[in-house]
């Protein structure tokens, strides 16, 4: 399932390639290369199949014997099809790019963390899959803002995974300090992708210090949050004031709408078809005829 | 992104708003988009009806956000009245 979690976590980990290189260098017994370029490979990860097999992000490090491949999964509760599915990735990963490869899952939560703990047993002697799980128990507790600074993304990373910590408040205030010494646009979209990935009462408090306006970036991140919802709104409102014309025409034209007819229509947000209904709408004797 | 739901179940794919304040400016932009899609609909429905609208009436509907006075222009084209009785001077004094 795909949620805004979930989206966020990922677009945390594929942003800045050269920072999510630091957090992964910083948690993982990988072989990441320093230097050599980075660069966002296709996640599609089928060998024949395609659309079958599709982690949420892969990366490639370095260069030549230094190449590896990082494949980047979020997962938010356990799925024990992965167990299969993971294999298949990185072994197909691995044979597409002629490297190394390793599959890292970021777990949000205790239980996820739990799970992706376990070691997967092929069955094949010798191949048993352990994945590169990062959560709360290897994550720092960041609550210094020089800290976070120095590893930007591994202090996103930890500020979720640390979201149940008691000292929480200190977490979000030392991170929204770090992002205040950055790029306003970058932080503006860490930001936002951090208080997409967090959960109830930490994702109210990330808000909470997101609207206190200390740091130059807080106010453009106030602000595009505005004008988005906006947009939005206006966009959904829009079709919505179409579809709902459409079936209005038929009503006060007498005509009966099936249920069908009723959530085909409201369902549909092209305006394009919605123009040719509405057309179609005035003339037709029955309500089915729109779609002929 | 989540899907959920908006009041008429129309489904929706934008990220749920954490607060009120970011929920009100959604619902604000919905109202104003929600009249622009219905003014939009009924200048579709008054060319396919065959009824020449004067430019001044065209953005006048554009930009009537009240949905109870495009609900009587609708109205009133579907009887099969004419533009000039269609749009009243009144209709536009909000």
């Amino acid at each position: 399932m795909v949620t805004s979690q979930h989206e966020g976590l990922t677009q945390i980990a594929t942003f800045d390639l050269e920072g999510t290189r630091d957090m992964l260098r910083a948690l993982l017994p990988v072989p990441i290369p320093k230097a050599g370029g980075s660069v966002i490979a296709s996640p599609d990860l089928s060998e024949a199949d395609p659309g079958v097999c599709r982690a949420d992000a892969a990366i490639l490090y370095g260069k030549g014997k230094e190449k590896i491949g990082v494949i980047v999964e979020t997962q938010r509760s356990p799925d024990q099809e992965k167990h299969y599915s993971w294999l298949e990735y990185i072994a197909n990963f691995r044979a597409r790019e002629k490297c190394r490869a390793c599959l890292v899952v970021i777990c949000p939560n205790e239980k996820v963390a739990r799970w992706a703990e376990q070691e997967i047993v092929t069955g094949h002697p010798g191949l048993t899959l352990k994945v590169l799980a990062i959560h709360k128990w290897n994550t720092p507790v960041i609550t210094d803002v020089a800290q976070a600074s120095e590893n930007i993304v591994l202090a996103v990373i930890s500020a979720v995974t640390q979201s149940e910590h008691p000292k929480f408040v200190q977490i979000a205030a030392a991170m929204q300090g770090a992002l205040g010494g950055i790029d306003p646009a970058i932080a503006c979209r860490y930001a936002r992708y951090t208080s997409l990935s967090l959960e109830g009462d930490a994702q109210r408090e990330w808000n909470r210090g997101m609207k206190t306006m200390t740091y130059p970036y807080q106010d453009e991140y106030a602000e595009s949050l505005k004008a988005e919802g906006k947009a939005e709104g206006k966009a959904e409102g829009r079709a919505e004031g179409e579809a709902r014309s459409v079936l209005l025409i038929f009503d006060k034209r007498g005509i009966v709408v099936s249920d069908e007819v009723r959530s085909l229509v409201m369902r549909c947000a092209d305006e394009a078809v919605l123009a040719e209904w509405l057309g179609r709408a005035i003339e037709v004797e029955s309500a089915e005829e729109i779609f002929d | 992104m989540t899907e959920h739901q908006t009041v008429s179940g129309r489904p929706s794919t934008r990220y749920p708003y954490q607060d009120e304040y970011a929920e009100s400016l959604f619902a604000k932009g919905f109202a104003k988009g929600f009249a622009k899609g219905r003014a939009k609909a009924l200048l579709v429905c008054l060319g396919e009806l065959g009824i020449t609208v004067s430019d001044e009436n065209r953005s006048g509907v554009m930009r009537c956000a009240d949905v109870a006075v495009l609900d009587e222009w609708l109205d009133r084209a579907l009887e099969g009245k004419s533009a000039e009785e269609i749009f009243q001077p009144e209709d536009f004094e909000a």
